[in-house]
């Protein structure tokens, strides 16, 4: 897990796996995060990096998400992407 | 059956489920003929059809399909609104498609009537459309995307990022794909790279809208093994054909629905409507109650199943109950009165009852196919008789027997048809000097009432004119001259056989089956049909069924030694009689003065033969029968409950005893005969004519 | 016709080596079926009576959730009734897709009967009409008499028997 100084790099490349191993590891230090940042610059692996980050905004809903704070983002490989909750 | 016939079955089972989807589609094409979502299903069916027709070697209804299809994709990227003749023509065209695939499917030489014919229309309508159609730029710049491209930031956004300007996009194309996606896409091996790459093989992907349900738990029960993506957006910019797109999304297409279309400019501020995140996940908080209900809303995936093995599991749940209700009503076993025992009992209760109605429901589908076709029928019909009609349809969600579905057809279109043929006024004239709208109407409803299920079909015609009814009935011989019979007892000889009171034979309803056919194909499903008319204002008929053909409500009674069933469809009431209202006519049989009216009473015992001895009326229970030919009651020992019990065949017996209709096994492992009040009337009426 | 057809299949099939019967008693007389023809035998037991029924059909049991007619064979091969014993026992048989029970008054043993041992059934002589017969067996134990199930309860017959009791039904009603 990459968190230094309160902020937490999610590598974009995470397999599911290591996707749900961090999402247990992020829990353990949720005290020490205050914001994610999403490192896409290889793009984006798997879909379910997009949950992960709702989850955590659900979790902790005072972390500082910026993939989720903008209306959209621009995803290498992918364009631009926006997240929609919906029920 | 070798691999080529199986395939093959698959083969023609899936076109015939296309084609049943397309029908109904293509009649609300009539209603909404601008709806481009309805012309591009119908568009996609055929496209399938067409595929599958040429991969089997169908040649004729691969020719004819191909035109079809290159006049449907007109339409559908067209701005024009079809008109009615184009709609008639499509109609017309899938008429022959249905013929064409029934040649090919019965290996019959030669073509349908009419194939020809309708191939020269279409390639006729072709020749012209083809001229007219527009090039996508010139759409394109007919539309409003200037003003888009100011007001709209995600269009502003679309050109920051992608090198394309959309005002120049080069003849491409903006297609919107849509990808439902189930909740363990990721245990199959989904991954959404592997369609992103192959997506930009074909063009750039400009925008995604991943859509995330609300229910994502927190991260103490995050799982990767679920997905939470209910659906994806993407916008692609490309040259390709349609085809070549959905292509991609072939090898998920059975499970997950893809829709595609072409974005029109201007619905791209549709994208940009998007709650804020952080307000939809206030939101999160508030709802996550709900959020096990919202898993309903992730898209359904479904497997075929063959519906004999439905049938076996259906009969296997049976003998559960019964193994269940025989444990639970066990005397020893309730004496060994242990709480952790009872626990347990109550709890296999618990579990049968709900597999029994799981099983149940798999066997029950919504009655609207079966409606969306009557649409078919009234549509016909009224251009035949020319008589302007409009059919309401409600209730179509009502789930109903499979297996009863498909015999409630034949039933449902004689009655439209006559009421559109009998119950509307010759002519719009006529009913406009009544006082009505010119247009007549027919509403055909299903509803489910207790443990019935309920269809109406509803004319505001003339109504019934039962004076009519009985001179006809008398001239037949069905009614006698001098007898007062009530309004009910007269509509009542419309079902008998070889009544009908068409002036005329007409095409329509005229064919020499009557409403008796349409009495007995309900009776063969334990249903019973009623009528009610008003002179002037119109006719219900009524048709009430039980919700499945596998069980039946009943009475449970003894006689003799023996148990029976008696279906609660057709009991009225259960009573003590009172001696001094029954009375014994010399060479008629026994009456009983019930609440004004004298009723013929039937002693089962006698009846079925079980024993010889006579239960004194006193000692016994009577119950009384509806019945369309007149009420009667039968005389039981004793009424001992109310319950619903597996039907059970007779098998080689059963043609044998009409009082009967079947057998139940009870919770003692006891079997019961299922009284058929049918079958007890028509004894009734062969004792009085003797 | 159809019937005849049907068995020389079967036999082709075990032309090499004996077919197996099981065999039962009727008034102390030895009778068979081919083992094919049965699913199972079971002990008499509580049947529930079917009125407006031929007397040879005794009623309908349970059989585990399915419900059986059964058959006296007694009353069909008019023979004197006995009263049902702990050795009644009831053959589950196949006719023609259906299950019906067969009520006998004992079981005995399997039978293994070759093609030679085999002989046209006899046209007098027996207790019983031969028309329900298919063929007789000598075997080290004595005579067998194989008993076609198919005619002993086929659907023509039953027909006939509904438009008899039609008949009786219109007798009945006259009388009154």
């Amino acid at each position: 897990m990459n968190l230094r100084d309160g902020v937490l790099i999610i590598d974009a490349k995470s397999s599911n796996d290591s996707l749900e191993s961090l999402a247990k590891e992020i829990l353990l230090n949720i005290e020490d995060v205050k914001e994610v940042i999403v490192d896409d610059a290889l793009g984006v692996e798997s879909s379910a990096l997009f949950s992960l980050l709702v989850s955590i905004r659900k979790t902790a809903p005072n972390i500082a998400i910026d993939f989720l704070d903008k209306p959209s983002i621009n995803v290498e490989g992918i364009g631009i992407v926006s997240l929609d909750i919906r029920g | 059956m070798d691999k080529h016939d199986r395939v093959m079955e698959i083969f023609l089972n899936e076109c015939k489920e296309i084609l049943e989807e397309i029908a109904p589609k293509l009649l609300n094409l009539e209603d909404t003929p601008n709806d481009k979502i309805l012309i591009n299903d119908i568009f996609r069916g055929i496209h399938t059809l067409k595929g599958n027709a040429n991969s089997f070697g169908f040649v004729k209804l691969g020719e004819f399909v191909h035109h079809f299809e290159d006049l449907l994709s007109i339409y559908r990227k067209e701005e024009s609104v079809l008109d009615s003749s184009e709609v008639d023509l499509f109609i017309r065209s899938f008429d022959i498609v249905g013929s064409v695939f029934e040649y090919e499917e019965e290996g019959i030489n030669g073509y349908p009537q009419n194939y020809y014919e309708i191939l020269g229309e279409i390639k006729k309508a072709l020749n012209i459309k083809e001229s007219h159609e527009q090039s996508f730029e010139e759409i394109v710049s007919a539309s409003s995307f200037a003003h888009a491209s100011q007001e709209r930031q995600i269009v502003e956004k679309m050109v920051e990022h992608t090198q394309y300007d959309l005002k120049n996009i080069d003849g491409k194309k903006i297609y919107e794909i849509k990808l439902e996606l189930d909740s363990d896409i990721y245990l199959r091996g989904y991954n959404h790279q592997i369609f992103f790459r192959l997506l930009e093989n074909l063009g750039t992907i400009i925008y995604s809208n991943y859509i995330i349900n609300e229910s994502v738990p927190t991260l103490e029960e995050f799982n990767t093994e679920h997905s939470y993506i209910k659906a994806l957006y993407m916008y692609l910019l490309s040259e390709s054909d349609e085809m070549d797109i959905l292509d991609i999304f072939e090898f998920i297409a059975q499970e997950h629905e893809v829709s595609l279309s072409v974005v029109e400019l201007e619905d791209i501020k549709e994208i940009e409507v998007q709650k804020p995140i952080n307000e939809a996940l206030q939101g999160i908080n508030e709802s996550s109650d709900e959020s096990a209900k919202e898993h309903k809303s992730v898209a359904k995936s479904s497997i075929r199943v063959e519906s004999a093995k439905l049938d076996e599991l259906f009969d296997s749940i049976g003998e559960l109950v019964i193994a269940q209700s025989y444990i639970s009503q066990n005397e020893q076993i309730r004496a060994i009165n242990n709480n952790e025992l009872n626990q347990y009992l109550e709890m296999l209760g618990k579990s049968t009852r709900i597999i029994q109605s799981k099983v149940m429901s798999l066997r029950m589908i919504p009655i609207k196919d079966t409606f969306l076709k009557m649409k078919r029928v009234v549509r016909d019909v009224s251009l035949k008789t020319g008589k302007e009609i409009e059919l309401f349809l409600s209730g179509e969600d009502t789930e109903i027997d499979k297996t009863m579905v498909d015999k409630l057809s034949e039933p449902l279109i004689h009655l439209l048809r006559n009421s559109v043929d009998h119950g509307i006024e010759e002519s719009a004239h006529e009913r406009i000097s009544l006082g009505k709208e010119g247009c007549g109407d027919i509403y055909l409803s299903a509803a489910h009432k207790g443990s019935s299920f309920v269809i109406e079909i509803r004319d505001d015609g003339r109504g019934i004119d039962t004076s009519k009814i009985l001179q006809k009935a008398i001239e037949k011989g069905f009614a006698k001259d001098n007898v007062a019979y009530t309004q009910d007892e007269i509509i009542n000889f419309l079902f008998c056989a070889g009544f009908s009171t068409a002036q005329t034979i007409t095409d329509i309803s005229g064919r020499g089956v009557g409403l008796d056919a349409v009495k007995q194909s309900i009776e063969e499903l334990r249903g019973k049909i009623t009528v009610e008319s008003e002179i002037g204002v119109g006719t219900v008929f009524r048709i009430i069924l039980p919700l499945t053909l596998a069980i039946i409500d009943g009475l449970t009674v003894r006689v003799d030694n023996e148990m029976l069933i008696v279906p609660t469809l057709s009991v009225v009431e259960s009573f003590s009689p009172i001696i001094k209202d029954i009375h014994y006519v010399k060479g008629e049989g026994e009456f009983i003065n019930y609440r004004g009216e004298i009723l013929p009473i039937v002693r089962l015992n006698k009846l079925l033969a079980l024993n010889s001895s006579k239960t004194e009326f006193e000692y016994s229970t009577f119950i009384c029968i509806d019945h369309e030919r007149g009420k009667y009651i039968i005389q039981v020992d004793e009424l001992l409950g109310r319950q619903q019990v597996v039907i059970k065949s007779l098998g080689v017996l059963s043609n044998n005893v009409k009082e009967i209709s079947g057998a139940a096994i009870l919770g003692t492992g006891q079997i019961a005969l299922i009284l058929n009040t049918e079958g007890v009337r028509e004894h009734l009426d062969f004792e009085y004519n003797a | 016709m159809a019937i005849t057809q049907k068995t020389t299949a079967k036999t082709k099939l075990t032309a090499s080596s004996a077919q197996k019967y099981l065999s039962f008693e009727i008034n102390e007389e030895m009778y068979a079926v081919e083992i094919l023809d049965v699913k199972e035998i079971i002990a008499m037991m509580k049947f529930t009576k079917v009125p407006k029924m031929p007397t040879f059909v005794k009623g309908v049991i349970n059989l585990r959730g399915l419900v059986i007619p059964i058959i006296d064979i007694r009353v069909k091969f008019e023979l004197s009734e006995i009263e049902y014993n702990e050795r009644t026992t009831i053959i589950i048989g196949i006719v023609e897709d259906s299950l019906i029970g067969f009520i006998v008054d004992k079981t005995a043993d399997v039978l293994n009967i070759t093609q030679e041992e085999m002989a046209p059934p006899p046209k007098f002589g027996t207790a019983i009409d031969t028309t329900f017969l298919k063929s007789m067996a000598k075997t080290a134990n004595g005579v067998v008499m194989i008993v076609n199930l198919m005619k002993i309860f086929s659907e023509s017959e039953l027909n006939s028997v509904k438009q008899i009791e039609k008949i009786k039904d219109i007798k009945t009603g006259e009388e009154k």
